[in-house]
């Protein structure tokens, strides 16, 4: 019932759609679209900015680099202005034919100044009324002028943004808003990547050199994502080099890793690789434990487009997979590992109206396993397989309004065999299939004002919950630009998730989250995002952005971690709030770029009746990020972040804990006592806050056919003992990261 | 451009400057609790039971090696029903042996004339001097449930089969753990004593391994093992027709559901690794922390043929 009417509400879609294309062709105007690449290596620039300078007009191009501007007077003359940030800026003519579409391929040029030489001519007017509360944008640019660390990291680099939430040096997990981290969704060209991390979640599996952009949702986001509560981070890779063949290698103290790519006919491919060979430094983040971690990732991608097939055309095979293994030969000592393979097919289309389309078939594998040998630790196998198929459709109007259309069809199946602290047993395997559809309208015609609106509707969903579930997930976002610099956005929507963790939210370090579909005594969680913003910019040097937001979380899988029989449920049902107030100011300006963050914020959950703050739950963040351009190739940033105290459940005392092995050789009950800690109620102390300097210097040189770049980092210059954590047998404190130097070198050929 | 990076470098000092003060106490407001401790055994009739308070290390410090005062609660009366007998429980001191940390005489509870049959109930009632209650009840295993399966290869060794392996396989429980030991009864010449060699689950790198306590209801020993356990019996004698190897037995506890949990929470984490700040604290008593539980012992016995135990020289 539910599916006919949603099949229905596509096909009127559709239908309009097609009429406003037969409006748009009776007109004597024209169609400008094209792609913004780079002139080196003819690699998309995703979201640069296309602006026609007499008509103060312009567009942004999508995650292929793809622009489409209808309705342009013709026949006429126009100069555009294309620029990126780390580009030069380029000014070129275009004629405009009547009833036409002219197709214009732009190179953009490096900047030899790198970013602080950012150009973002026309930005103002193109994104003026853009609807993009709560979206960060990040190019691999931006990246490359990150602190490195011991291992670049975009999970690690998302947490500077404002609203972003770490538990720690120790993990690169991410809390998005007073959200649980399983409420994150993690794509690679839209494909569902389900644990992104490498060595118990130190580090994520996604190797920078192969990410092109990135497109980071905080809240607010649009009907075209769903499957998660709190946030999206889509990873655009690489396309590889269409121009020539190209080598890189790099290598850290931890990882040592290797990229080839270049052209093919009517296309291009890259192969990206990188393989731990030392996990000594590991010891630095595990309290000094040797652990034996053998951590690999590979990514390729391959890319074909033949006017001659299909004419705007492009079709890219993609494919991912990472591992992680702790095998030990010694049967006393378990085994584990973990994998993730992806492969993904996707075809754009672009036609001579203002249509394009994607459509993509996908699967995405997680496999965990605990093999506990002979060493008593309880075994654990989780596998997930998520088949996908979408279609996107987005039309563009003379208008500039947008109309966006799109299916996403799901089957997966998940099993999870475990047994948690007190031996009680759990086998949650499940199989479901859902189906999503979305329909948006952008209304941007307004120089001043934007608004996009729309709804997901899920008429098939994975969860065998009889109740609860929801047909609609509307969703506003609106933009209104106030005065000139000035832009006030605010959004509102309905989210809802049907797959979660079984993970343990009091697990500081764990070995991975094991995906389930909720189980059928849940109801589907969801989630209501209000969001208010207000933009700052009178020039181009600085940015500065206000965000609020408030969200109300329903339904949140919780473990049950008093557990004690098998037959007793392993997941609870939550809710949440959480609210806060988020600041950003970014200045860029050559040879310093600053970027500083504060995030004020309040989470709770309430478990049972009984509410308490999630161990994510930070009051006041603070993120400075500083680097200069020093010339001839240095450069020096520095970072400092600090964290008030995240919550911790005190300690009320102790008691002598009766330990046995077995009762085999002469025991006696007065006899082999320790000493273990009895907590307070929970959450309700304040660890001490947190704050870390990092400094880092690189210099990039040529060395005869060799760019070479070297890179110097020392983390907690000055030695911070922040807390991470005490153990309950012995009251010990454990620290996290100490000063750290840490060094990388890149040659590419 | 100079004023602004002064700026910034200001700020940035202040805020280290600001954030590194701060005072931290990781101890809540302390409340005393009470714990009890008793496991009650079908092969005595002395049952004992501990009964002890919470503490906190004095001062600031948050090792608990440091509070030394032995924690027990004296004058404590307790009760346990048995067969809806009742048997009231008398407290004892025993002389510590180990006085690293406390000193002074062990305080205990016990009774000596209670030896639990199985499947039977007992409960536990400990009124303590400030007129708290701790309550508890075990159900002692049923001695029937742990029954091993009949198999004809699993009762002599070599068997018959051609596999270099014997299995032994018992009944499984749920909500059960079952603790296996292995070990070979022997006799050395002149000696009345009956001698126990431990056998493990199999060698590695030469150190043995033995099993622990799972749910697991089988146990399977390569002959390679039990024939390195053999010749290590006599390692260094010079004459081992002096030593006369009687059985092999596989004897099984098998834990209540509440010993179970109990035990399954005090195991240390996965490799250490994996660190959970919050877990909670099994018990089953009511009104404190502790356990009070109890067990059964099966034994299978499996023998030697005279030929096998020759090659190694025995009788």
């Amino acid at each position: 019932m539910y599916f006919s009417k949603s099949i229905l509400f596509l096909l009127f879609l559709t239908l309009t759609l097609y009429l406003s294309t037969v409006s748009l062709i009776a007109q004597e105007k024209g169609i400008l679209k094209g792609t913004v690449v780079d002139s080196l290596n003819g690699e998309a620039l995703p979201f640069s900015n296309v602006y026609i300078k007499e008509l103060n007009r312009g567009a942004s191009t999508n995650a292929n680099g793809f622009f489409v501007i209808p309705g342009l007077p013709a026949p006429q003359k126009y100069i555009i202005v294309v620029s990126y940030v780390g580009y030069s800026s380029k000014e070129m003519d275009v004629m405009v034919l009547p009833n036409k579409t002219t197709s214009i391929k732009i190179e953009l040029s490096q900047s030899s100044i790198t970013l602080q030489a950012i150009e973002k001519v026309g930005e103002r007017v193109v994104e003026k009324n853009a609807t993009d509360l709560g979206l960060q944008r990040i190019t691999a640019k931006e990246f490359e002028m990150l602190p490195q660390g011991v291992e670049t990291d975009i999970f690690r680099s998302l947490q500077y943004l404002p609203g972003v939430q770490s538990t720690g040096d120790v993990s690169a997990r991410y809390y998005v808003r007073g959200s649980p981290s399983n409420e994150n969704l993690v794509l690679i060209n839209g494909i569902t990547i389900y644990n992104p991390f490498h060595a118990f979640g130190i580090f994520s599996v996604i190797d920078p050199d192969m990410i092109n952009s990135v497109e980071f949702y905080k809240g607010g986001f649009t009907t075209e994502y769903g499957e998660r509560l709190s946030s999206i981070l889509n990873i655009i890779t690489k396309d590889g080099n269409k121009n020539r063949f190209g080598a890189e290698a790099s290598a850290s103290y931890l990882t040592g890793k290797a990229l080839i790519e270049g052209p093919i006919p009517y296309g291009s491919f890259i192969v990206t690789g990188r393989k731990s060979f030392s996990t000594q430094i590991l010891k630095k983040f595990l309290n000094d434990q040797s652990a034996p971690i053998n951590f690999y990732d590979a990514s390729f991608k391959l890319n074909y487009s033949n006017p001659d097939f299909i004419k705007g055309s492009r079709f890219s095979i993609n494919g991912f997979i990472s591992g992680d293994r702790l095998l030990n030969s010694n049967p006393t000592i378990e085994n584990i590992d973990w994998y993730n393979n992806v492969l993904g097919f996707k075809w754009s289309q672009t036609t001579d109206s203002p249509l394009f389309y994607e459509m993509g078939f996908s699967y995405s594998n997680f496999s965990g396993n605990v093999d506990p040998k002979l060493s008593g630790a309880k075994p654990e196998n989780n596998s997930l397989d998520d088949i996908s198929y979408s279609m996107d459709l987005h039309y563009i109007y003379e208008s500039k309004d947008e109309l966006g259309v799109g299916l996403l069809l799901k089957n997966i199946n998940s099993q999870l065999y475990l047994q948690n602290s007190t031996g009680a047993v759990s086998d949650l395997s499940a199989q479901g299939t859902s189906v999503s559809i979305y329909a948006k309208y952008k209304f941007l015609r307004f120089a001043n004002f934007g608004a996009d609106f729309g709804t997901r509707i899920d008429p098939i969903t994975l969860s065998a919950s009889e109740s609860g579930a929801y047909l609609f997930e509307p969703r506003v976002s609106l933009t209104y630009v106030a005065y000139p610099g000035i832009t006030i956005k605010g959004a509102w929507g309905l989210y809802q998730q049907e797959l979660t963790t079984l993970s343990d939210e009091n697990q500081v370090i764990s070995l991975f989250e094991p995906w389930i579909i909720a189980p059928p005594y849940l109801k589907p969680a969801n989630a209501i995002h209000y969001t208010i913003g207000l933009d700052v910019n009178f020039a181009d040097y600085y940015d500065i952005n206000i965000q609020g937001y408030y969200k109300v979380l329903q339904n949140i899988a919780t473990l049950n971690d008093q557990k004690v029989l098998s037959s007793q449920n392993d997941l609870l049902s939550a809710s949440g709030e959480s609210y806060g107030w988020e600041f950003m100011l970014k200045y860029l300006h050559n040879p310093i770029s600053f970027t500083g963050s504060y995030s004020l914020g309040w989470a709770y959950k309430n478990l049972d009746g009984w509410l308490y703050y999630p161990r994510y739950d930070v009051r006041h963040s603070v993120s400075l990020l500083l680097g200069c351009n020093l010339g001839d190739g240095w450069n020096i940033s520095a970072t400092w972040i600090f964290n008030s105290g995240l919550p911790f459940t005190q300690n009320m005392g102790y008691y002598d804990r009766f330990y046995f092995q077995d009762f085999y050789s002469d025991w006696k009950i007065y006899e082999g006592y320790y000493p273990y800690s009895i907590l307070a109620d929970k959450d309700l102390g304040r660890l001490p806050s947190y704050h870390r300097l990092d400094l880092s210097l690189s210099k990039d040189f040529s060395l005869d056919f060799l760019d070479l770049s070297f890179d110097f980092s020392v983390l907690n210059v000055y030695d911070r003992k922040n807390i991470f954590y005490f153990k309950r047998d012995t009251g010990e404190r454990v620290n996290m990261l100490p000063i750290l130097p840490t060094a990388t070198v890149k040659i590419k050929l | 451009m100079k004023k602004i990076a002064l700026y910034i470098i200001i700020v940035f000092f202040l805020l280290i400057n600001y954030s590194c003060k701060n005072t931290f106490d990781p101890n809540a407001e302390f409340r005393e609790r009470y714990v009890l401790t008793g496991i009650m055994r079908s092969d005595t009739t002395l049952q004992v039971v501990t009964i002890t308070h919470t503490y906190r290390p004095s001062g600031n410090s948050t090792n608990p090696y440091s509070y030394t005062d032995p924690p027990y609660v004296l004058g404590a009366e307790v009760n346990m029903w048995y067969r809806e007998k009742l048997y009231e429980l008398r407290d004892t001191t025993l002389t510590r042996i180990d006085t690293n940390r406390y000193k002074g005489p062990i305080h205990c509870y016990y009774v000596n004339n209670l030896k639990p049959a199985s499947n039977e109930y007992i409960d536990i009632e400990a009124l303590l001097p400030n007129g708290l209650l701790l309550q508890s009840t075990t159900l002692t295993p049923d001695a029937d449930s742990l029954s091993f399966f009949d198999y004809s290869d699993d009762k002599v060794i070599p068997n018959n089969n051609l596999n270099n392996y014997i299995d032994v396989k018992w009944k499984p429980l749920d909500k059960v753990l079952f603790a296996p030991r292995i070990e070979i009864s022997y006799y050395k010449a002149g000696d009345l004593t009956e001698h126990l060699k431990e056998v493990p689950l199999l060698y590695y790198d030469d150190k043995p391994v033995f099993p622990k306590a799972s749910t697991a209801s089988e146990i399977t020993i390569d002959y390679s093992t039990i024939a390195q356990a053999l010749q290590e019996i006599s390692t260094g004698a010079a004459n081992k027709g002096n030593y006369s190897i009687v059985e092999m037995n596989i004897t099984v506890i098998a834990y209540d559901p509440f010993l179970s949990s109990y035990y399954s929470s005090i195991q240390p984490p996965l490799n250490g690794f994996v660190v959970t700040l919050d877990e909670p604290d099994y018990t089953n008593v009511q009104g404190g922390y502790g356990i009070f539980g109890s067990y059964i012992k099966r034994v299978h016995r499996i023998t030697f043929t005279t030929e096998y135990l020759s090659q190694f020289g025995y009788h």
